[in-house]
Parts: C-alpha cells; sequence; structure tokens
C-alpha cells in the first residue's frame, strides 16, 4: 500500500466514522493510520504520535533458542545456591537424590534408541532496541536481546536447563513458561527472583503427569510460552517485550506430522532432513508460524507509553505480531498453521479473515484439542493460545487479512464486538503457485490428541473463589496476595473442583492456573463453549461470571500460584498461592517445602478444603 | 514555610509527641546516583510530572508544593485517608507507621511518607494532626499528613489512577482507594500495595522497587534466594 492510497483511505474512513458516530468503539482498536480525536484515548493514555504505513513489513518470525554449553555444569557445587556463578541454584528436582528421581522421566530418544540427553540453554534479559513501528526506534527489555524472545524447542521427556541471566542492571525478574508442568523452583513463582546480575538454572523436565507408570498422552502440551512473572513487575516486562514462544512435541504429535496432518515443526528440506542455523538451533518450520499479538502505545521519543500509576490495564492503539506493526505474510495456496498468542497485558481479541472464511481451530492454549473445530473467528484473551489451520489454497493471488472485531477502550473489559470496525492485524498476500516438493497436510478428521475427562465424582475438595474489588485495590476471598502465605494446602494427587466467582459487572479477569492444565466445567451453569471444554492453562472469568473447573495436582510438590493474568492486576496482588504437598509422606501438616518462614502459619480463611478440614479439624481451628 | 513556636507548643500539648523538626529534613532527600531504571527503559519523562504541583498544607500547617518540595528526587509512600473514615483509612495509617518503623530499624535509605485527605471540603489541617496523632503518627518527621484545594485533590487522584471508573461512586470517599502508591522519584519506578497488606511485605516491597543500590540490601527481607 502506498502512502496515497493510505491517505484516501484514511480520509474514506474518518467520514464513515463521523457518519456512523462510532468512533468512541473504533477508538480502541484503531491503527496509527487510521487516527481518531486524542481525547478518544482519555482512558488509556495519549495517542501514539507516530503514523506509518501498515503492511510493508514482513512478519518476522522468531528464530530458535540456540543450545550452549553451561560451565559451571548445572547442579555442580559450583553453581549450587548462594555460588557466585550462579547465585540462586537450580530446582532440588534436579538432585538424583530427590524422590521426584529424574532419571525415571527421561524417554527415549527414537532416533537413537537412546535416553534423551539433558538439553541446555543460555537467555539472558537484556536491554534491546527494536523498529515496532518502522523508523521508530524503541527501547525495550529481549530475551537475548530479541523481542519476542527465541523459541524454545522442547521435546517430551528431553530433560533441558535454562541458564537464566538477568542482566537488567535495575529490575528483579523471575521466568514462567506458562502452560507446562514444571517444578516449582522452575516455575516462576513471582518472588523466585533471578537478582540483577544473577543466574539461576530452570530445571525443566519436559514431562506430563504419569497414569499408571506412563506419561498421560492427553496432557502433552504443545504450545507454551514464557515470560517475565516477577512480583511487581511482571506487566512492565511482558509489555517491554518479555515474553516468547517454547514448542514441545510428542511421539503422538510428531506421528501427526510424520502422517502429514500436521505441518513440520522445525526447517527441514524436501528429503525430511532438518536444516540447522548456524548457531547450532533448529529453525521454524515453512508452514507452521507462531503469531504473538500485542498492543503498544508509543511516546513523542519512541519509548513505550506506560503508566506505573494504571492498574486497570494497559490498552495500546498500534497493534505488533511479532514485533513489528501490522506486518504482511507472503503464503502459498496452501495450509498453514499458525500458534496464535496474545500476549498483551488487557486486550482481548476477536480475530476472523476479511473474507468470511473459516478456521480450524485445533489447540486451546498449551494443548493440542481432540478434535478440529471449525470456527469463524477466534477468542484471544490475554495470555491465551489458539492454534489454528487456515487453508489459503482457494485463494491463489489474491489477498485476505486477518481482522480484530474486539472494541476495548480500557483495561477494565472490552466494550464488545463490532463487525463493522475491524483493525487489520496481518495481511496474507497469497501466491500462485505452491512449493510442490513439500507435500500438503490434511486437518485431521479423527482424534487430533486424546482427551481424558476429570468427572465430577473424582473430586474430593471443592474451594470457592471469589475475585472482588475493595478500595480500588484486588481481592481473592477477601483477602490480599501474601507471598508468604499459602492459601489452598493441596494434596498431591488430588482432584479438586474449583469454584471461581467474579461478582463485579465491571471487571474481566482471565484467571491462570498455573502447573496443571485444568477443565472448565461449566460458565454460569451451561456448558462452556467447544474449545474450552477441554484442557486450559487459564479461565476467563467475565463480570458477573461464575466458573466451575476441576484439576488434578501432579508430580510436583511445592508451592505455585494462580492469578489473573491481566498482568496490571497481578502486579496489584490479585493472586493467590497454593502448596501442593505428598500428604502420605508429609503427614497432615504439609510442613513448608522451602524454608521456615514460607507458609509457616496455614491460613483456614481461604480455599480450605471441604473433606480436608473435616478430617484435620486441628488444622484449622 | 515556617512554623511559630507558639503554634508547635500548641500542637505539642494537643499530641504530646512532637519531639521532631517541622520541615521535612534535609535528610530525607535522597542523593544516591541516578539510576538506569525500567522507567528509564520506557520514557525520559518521570512519572510524577504528570501529577500536578500543587499547594499543600500538612498538619503542621506548613504550605508545601506536592511535586518540587515533597515527591520531585524523593523515595516515597503515599497513602489516602479522611479523617471521618470508620472503614480503610486507620489500617492505612496504622500499616504506614509501622512500615515506617521497620524502614527506620533497618536503616533504610531516606524515605519520606505523604498521607493525602480524599476529603478536602471537610478535613482542615487540624483535623489531620488529629489523625496523625490518635494513630500515633503525628511525630514522625519525613510524613507529612496534607489537605489539598478539592479540584487539586482530584487532580492529584485522577493522575495516580486512583479514580474509580463509576462516578456516584467515586464521589462516595467511604470507598475510596486504600492502594499505597511507592516509589522512587529519582530512578522513576513506581508500584502499588494494597494498605491492608502487612506492614514489613509493605516495606518490603517499598525497599525493593525504590531501592537505592544493589542487591544485597534488599535480598535479605524474608525472601530467599533459592
Amino acid at each position: 500500500m502506498n502512502k496515497k492510497k493510505s491517505t484516501t483511505h484514511q480520509l474514506t474512513r474518518r467520514t464513515f466514522i463521523r457518519q456512523t458516530g462510532i468512533a468512541a468503539a473504533l477508538a480502541a482498536g484503531v491503527s496509527s493510520y487510521l487516527r481518531l480525536a486524542p481525547q478518544a484515548f482519555a482512558n488509556a493514555g495519549p495517542a501514539t504520535p507516530f503514523s506509518f504505513t501498515p503492511f510493508t513489513r514482513p512478519l518476522p518470525i522468531p528464530g530458535r533458542l540456540a543450545p550452549a554449553t553451561l560451565n559451571p555444569a548445572p547442579g555442580s557445587i559450583d553453581a549450587a545456591v548462594g555460588s557466585p556463578a550462579v547465585y540462586h541454584g537450580i530446582a532440588p528436582e534436579y538432585n538424583p537424590a530427590h524422590a521426584f528421581n529424574k532419571a525415571s522421566w527421561v524417554l527415549t530418544d527414537p532416533s537413537t534408541g537412546k535416553p534423551f540427553a539433558e538439553k541446555r540453554h543460555i537467555l539472558e534479559y537484556k536491554r534491546t532496541q527494536a523498529e515496532l513501528i518502522p523508523g521508530v526506534k524503541t527501547n525495550l527489555y529481549g530475551f537475548n536481546g530479541t523481542v519476542p524472545g527465541p523459541t524454545i524447542r522442547a521435546r517430551l521427556g528431553e530433560p533441558m536447563v535454562v541458564r537464566v541471566k538477568n542482566s537488567l542492571a535495575d529490575t528483579e525478574t523471575s521466568l514462567h513458561l506458562h502452560g507446562g508442568h514444571s517444578p516449582s523452583h522452575a516455575d516462576g513463582h513471582p518472588c523466585f527472583y533471578v537478582f540483577p546480575n544473577q543466574q539461576r538454572d530452570y530445571f525443566y523436565p519436559h514431562v506430563a503427569p504419569k497414569v499408571n507408570g506412563k506419561m498421560d498422552v492427553a496432557e502433552v502440551p504443545s504450545t507454551m510460552w514464557y515470560h517475565d512473572h516477577g512480583n511487581d513487575v511482571t506487566a512492565f516486562n511482558v509489555a517491554h517485550g518479555l515474553a516468547g514462544f517454547c514448542l514441545l512435541t510428542d511421539q503422538l504429535e510428531e506421528n501427526l506430522i510424520k502422517n502429514r496432518y500436521l505441518p513440520d515443526v522445525d526447517l527441514r528440506d524436501a528429503a525430511g532432513n532438518l536444516l540447522l542455523a548456524a548457531d547450532g538451533s533448529t529453525q521454524q518450520g515453512r508452514y507452521d508460524i507462531p503469531m504473538a499479538f500485542t498492543d503498544q502505545r508509543f511516546n513523542a521519543d519512541g519509548s513505550l507509553w506506560w503508566d506505573p500509576f494504571d492498574h486497570d490495564g494497559r490498552i495500546g492503539d498500534v497493534f505488533t505480531v511479532n514485533g513489528c506493526a501490522q506486518p504482511f505474510l507472503n503464503v502459498e495456496p496452501r495450509k498453514y498453521r499458525f500458534r496464535m498468542l496474545c500476549a498483551s497485558l488487557a486486550r482481548v481479541y476477536q480475530l476472523r479473515l476479511s473474507n468470511g472464511q473459516t478456521m480450524q481451530q485445533i489447540g486451546n492454549d498449551s494443548w493440542l484439542l481432540p478434535k478440529a473445530i471449525e470456527t469463524s473467528s477466534l477468542y484471544l484473551n490475554p495470555a491465551r493460545r489458539a492454534d489454528v489451520i487456515i487453508d489459503f489454497s482457494k485463494l491463489a493471488g489474491q489477498t485476505i487479512y486477518l481482522e480484530n472485531i474486539m472494541t476495548q477502550t480500557n483495561g477494565r473489559k472490552p466494550d464488545g464486538v463490532d463487525p463493522k470496525a475491524p483493525i487489520k492485524m496481518v495481511k496474507f498476500v497469497v501466491g500462485k503457485t505452491k512449493n510442490t516438493a513439500f507435500p500438503d497436510f490434511n486437518v485431521p478428521t479423527g482424534v487430533i490428541r486424546p482427551h481424558v475427562n476429570i468427572t465430577a465424582a473424582e473430586a474430593t475438595v471443592t474451594r470457592y473463589f471469589d475475585f472482588n474489588r475493595s478500595n480500588g485495590a484486588w481481592q481473592i476471598n477477601g483477602e490480599f496476595y501474601n507471598a508468604y502465605r499459602c492459601d489452598a494446602h493441596i494434596r498431591k494427587g488430588a482432584v479438586e473442583k474449583w469454584v471461581l466467582r467474579n461478582g463485579s459487572g465491571g471487571w474481566w479477569h482471565p484467571i491462570h492456573i498455573h502447573v496443571e492444565a485444568h477443565q472448565v466445567v461449566s460458565i454460569n451453569g451451561k456448558a462452556p463453549p467447544d474449545f474450552l471444554k477441554y484442557k486450559s492453562d487459564h479461565t476467563m472469568l467475565e463480570d458477573n461470571t461464575t466458573v466451575e473447573l476441576l484439576m488434578k495436582f501432579r508430580t510436583f510438590d511445592g508451592p505455585f500460584v494462580f492469578h489473573c493474568h491481566n498482568n496490571n492486576h497481578e502486579d496489584m496482588r490479585m493472586m493467590k498461592q497454593m502448596e501442593i504437598c505428598n500428604i502420605e509422606t508429609s503427614g497432615a501438616t504439609c510442613p513448608p517445602t522451602l524454608n521456615g518462614q514460607w507458609f509457616s502459619v496455614p491460613q483456614a480463611t481461604c480455599g480450605v478444603p471441604t473433606d480436608y478440614v473435616k478430617s484435620h479439624p486441628g488444622l484449622f481451628s | 514555610m515556617s512554623n511559630t513556636n507558639n503554634t508547635l507548643t500548641r500542637r505539642e500539648l494537643l499530641t504530646g509527641r512532637w519531639s521532631e523538626p517541622v520541615k521535612p529534613a534535609d535528610s530525607g532527600r535522597f542523593v544516591g546516583p541516578a539510576s538506569s531504571t525500567p522507567g528509564g527503559v520506557s520514557t525520559s519523562e518521570r512519572a510524577s510530572r504528570r501529577l500536578p504541583d500543587c499547594v499543600v498544607r500538612n498538619h503542621r500547617e506548613d504550605t508545601f508544593r506536592l511535586v518540587s518540595d515533597l515527591i520531585s528526587d524523593q523515595r516515597v509512600i503515599l497513602g489516602f485517608i479522611y479523617t471521618r473514615c470508620k472503614g480503610i483509612c486507620p489500617t492505612t495509617t496504622l500499616h504506614m507507621r509501622e512500615a515506617y518503623r521497620v524502614l527506620t530499624a533497618r536503616q533504610a535509605a531516606p524515605f519520606r511518607m505523604i498521607t493525602i485527605s480524599v476529603d478536602p471540603e471537610r478535613d482542615s489541617p487540624d483535623d489531620m494532626l488529629r489523625h496523625a496523632a490518635v494513630n500515633e503518627a503525628a511525630g514522625f518527621p519525613n510524613w507529612q499528613f496534607v489537605v489539598a484545594s478539592p479540584e487539586d485533590t482530584l487532580a492529584i487522584r485522577r493522575g495516580l489512577r486512583l479514580v474509580d471508573p463509576d462516578p456516584v461512586r467515586d464521589r462516595n470517599v467511604s470507598t475510596h482507594s486504600g492502594v499505597l502508591v511507592l516509589g522512587n522519584d529519582r530512578s522513576n519506578r513506581w508500584g502499588g500495595i494494597p494498605s491492608g497488606a502487612a506492614p514489613v511485605h509493605i516495606a518490603n516491597t517499598f525497599e525493593r522497587i525504590a531501592r537505592v543500590g544493589t542487591l544485597q540490601e534488599f535480598a535479605g527481607f524474608g525472601q530467599q534466594p533459592s
């Protein structure tokens, strides 16, 4: 699109907006070439003072995290807690003597017939600069200096150690692998910091919970993401670029790829050989594309606009995908798999294709669905991932757009869907021919990934959590977050039913529960929409909504958190802490797993399991 | 502004707690090196400059400019109360007081506390003094209990985003924000914590967000390194 055409478009749209009087509804989502009056942004901040021609730059595809040699070796005495090299040490589960017994979780590498060797990487938090808007240099934070961070490529049963260095001299950090099943010390608890200029070894065994001694194929994640999770700084850090993808495969997904039901996750030649980058890392497959959506707002000096006093939720007026405002993507007339991620802090998207074509959703959050869902639009709230197949095969030579039709003018909740006010996010330029060296894939018609329903009868515990606002601050069950208090003692192996309630009419909260997938049973007493019927790692709690969900707690002991994933709310402590404990070995008291200060006072006022109180009256008196 | 000794003596009698200098002590001024901060990556403009630099009167009837006299270059904790409050306000002041004591006992770097009335039409400096005295907080040298004009108070609340989106609710002072705003103007890093949080956590959070210096200075506050 050239400048002249853009201007014409702008005038037309402005006239249209004036005539139809929907300026306010449009204001949230307008791209910078459709600038509206600044007062329309009063809630969210001043309008970004830059104009640009959209769809002039190709969609950046994040590189992969390269293998690295860690010196000193993880788990060694020189890399233990308090050491100069790795001040924060590594999770105790890494120790062979630990009850987790990591060796028993390592799977056999099908290509060698031997157990997978441990993968090692380095991830460094550092300052960087990028042009989110063409020609405008913006200071950002990046993992290894890139925004989004390099994609981590993981394999089920292949242990991984990521040495995380915090080279941001001025802020404490904590890395969370979102949608993963990781030990507490590697889970990015908001208070398990990586202090400035220090390192921590994150141990990811990359396992799924075991059933009858084998890892449960139904629980294996595909599309995880990682982002900063430091207490008080999560929103700032994520907004400034500290997020990336982590793609995991297992035998099931590899078979789907081999049988041409899914495209290659990694870049391969026509003979199927891996094509590695110069640094030894794998590269993103041709027809499998990750897309991380953010909304940003800029100052005149090019820096990101940030209001440290805002706790409603940050809403931007420039839309970026993989760190590029309104990119284009050249595609072949064939099917593609897109891993879409809402990495925005507070914005909710409703995405559709401009030609009205449907898409096949094959995954929600980290997990592949049991069957593909045909859908004309995708609901993408903060932290949600949608694994989607788009078929361009009938569009040779044409151009279509991925559009957002959800309008939102402040961080509290969206204003609603307006199909007449689409915001173009990505332009797909469909070529005339496809590369026949790579056969197309078919959307699976049968079971993609099996799903095992948790039944309500299995639940031995019911907990109620009320999310509300009191005197301008967030509370859960009438309490503020306290990192020193355990709000829910959970027995390892237990099945629990959680009832999340939002009695407010003014706010939405995407509630993210760490460590395990949960299954949404009902939303306001009704069955959830298809894509939410299976596994999720977070649940959008809309206004005046009650969500019931079922969850199992397996594999790992220790403290984990659950919280609102509107990162501004999270930083204002809309968070609770649970401790999973092995009651069979620890006894009824479930002693603290870290040190005497943590959870030394069990609190009976929040999230207490019904039967637990009955069977342990002394504990909760 | 200076006070007469007579006024002071009257107050002294009223509270029985005067033993500290009247003006914010020079020690309240943060003189460490300007550090690069999360705020620094975002914008060169300090967030405090979005607040009105309005005239405020404290419980000693001194007048100050809010930003240039009290916030600029300082490490501050801002709280919000009204003196007839039967709800969250006594807790707010109590927790600020205990956090003040924790920070003092730790010999933390200089900091200030500012308690702002959200009911300026009714609250006088005398009322603020009474509130401070009743809560045993009137004698802290670097803690001002201030009243601004109603317009300025609204502007301050707007600047700090402590306005309820529902205008009816916002006009009702009893539902006012119980958030403590804490930060370091020099490093331009700010955060918030509910005033209902435990005082030691308020102090810890303040030291982490508004900290001066290095890791070791805030690593020990109850959070183990592993």
